[in-house]
């Protein structure tokens, strides 16, 4: 049986993320991003370069601790430009 | 994989550079191998240099590769503690999912030279030297190919210093 979502295998599918803004925004290097979520820290630059894709558990981990939801890290399509945002440059 | 990468004083973060080393190591399993076969006429030599070189992949384990040695550029592939003691590797679900794909192609590989050989050696072929030297190949290979893969098709790490400690203003 297959449908469209899942027709694509882990490896085969890119997901896109916002780990290295979240990171930056919050001033810490990936080692101490990797000790919160206990990971090594080389994993943390994988996934930043999308070169790995991380399980669920590890998802929401990383979610629980920049505390915002998962779909605001992770995505199956590009993010788009925060400039490009409704509310972006409107004042609210 | 490592935090502290390095092998000799060579920086082993770097693809190449584990590239050459795992060329270099089977060049010199080869050359074991190639003096195995030359001895093959000798029994008794042929079997001291077959069991050299199986000592000598397990010291490619030991101190070059890792994986299954305490030492190496791998980290222990077993997550607990090695033999009951000392302190358990901290690998992780990436460096965990590496493993078991690269033992996944390993295992492909070993087991179709264990097949190759073993048909090779029978007597339907005639060509039983050439299906013992398959079948060391093969034990050579099942011993170190999943640590010789993951140090060859892993990119280039990228090494971070630890944060250096803050002080307070004097």
């Amino acid at each position: 049986m297959s449908n469209k979502v899942g027709s694509k295998s882990n490896e085969e599918m890119r997901i896109y993320n916002r780990l290295a803004v979240l990171r930056a925004e919050r001033g810490l290097t990936r080692q101490e991003l990797a000790g919160a979520v206990d990971v090594n820290y080389q994993t943390i630059g994988f996934l930043e370069r999308g070169d790995y894709s991380p399980s669920l558990a590890l998802a929401f981990a990383l979610s629980e601790f920049f505390g915002v939801p998962i779909e605001a890290i992770f995505s199956p399509r590009p993010f788009a430009p925060l400039k490009t945002w409704p509310a972006a440059g409107s004042g609210q | 994989m490592r935090d502290r990468m390095r092998l000799l004083g060579m920086n082993m973060t770097r693809r190449s550079n584990r590239r050459w080393v795992v060329a270099v190591t089977y060049a010199a399993l080869l050359a074991l191998g190639a003096i195995v076969w030359t001895l093959s006429g000798n029994r008794g030599e042929a079997r001291a240099f077959t069991l050299l070189l199986l000592v000598a992949s397990l010291l490619v384990n030991g101190i070059i590769f890792g994986g299954y040695g305490c030492w190496g550029l791998i980290r222990p592939f077993n997550t607990n503690k090695p033999f009951g003691f000392g302190t358990p590797s901290h690998n992780d679900e990436r460096d965990l999912r590496r493993r078991d794909r690269m033992h996944f192609y390993a295992y492909r590989i070993v087991v179709s030279l264990f097949l190759l050989g073993y048909f090779l050696g029978r007597d339907l072929f005639q060509h039983p030297q050439v299906g013992n030297a398959l079948l060391v190949g093969a034990l050579v290979l099942g011993l170190t190919l999943p640590q010789a893969l993951l140090l060859w098709i892993e990119p280039d790490m990228e090494f971070e210093e630890p944060a250096a400690p803050e002080y307070p203003p004097a």
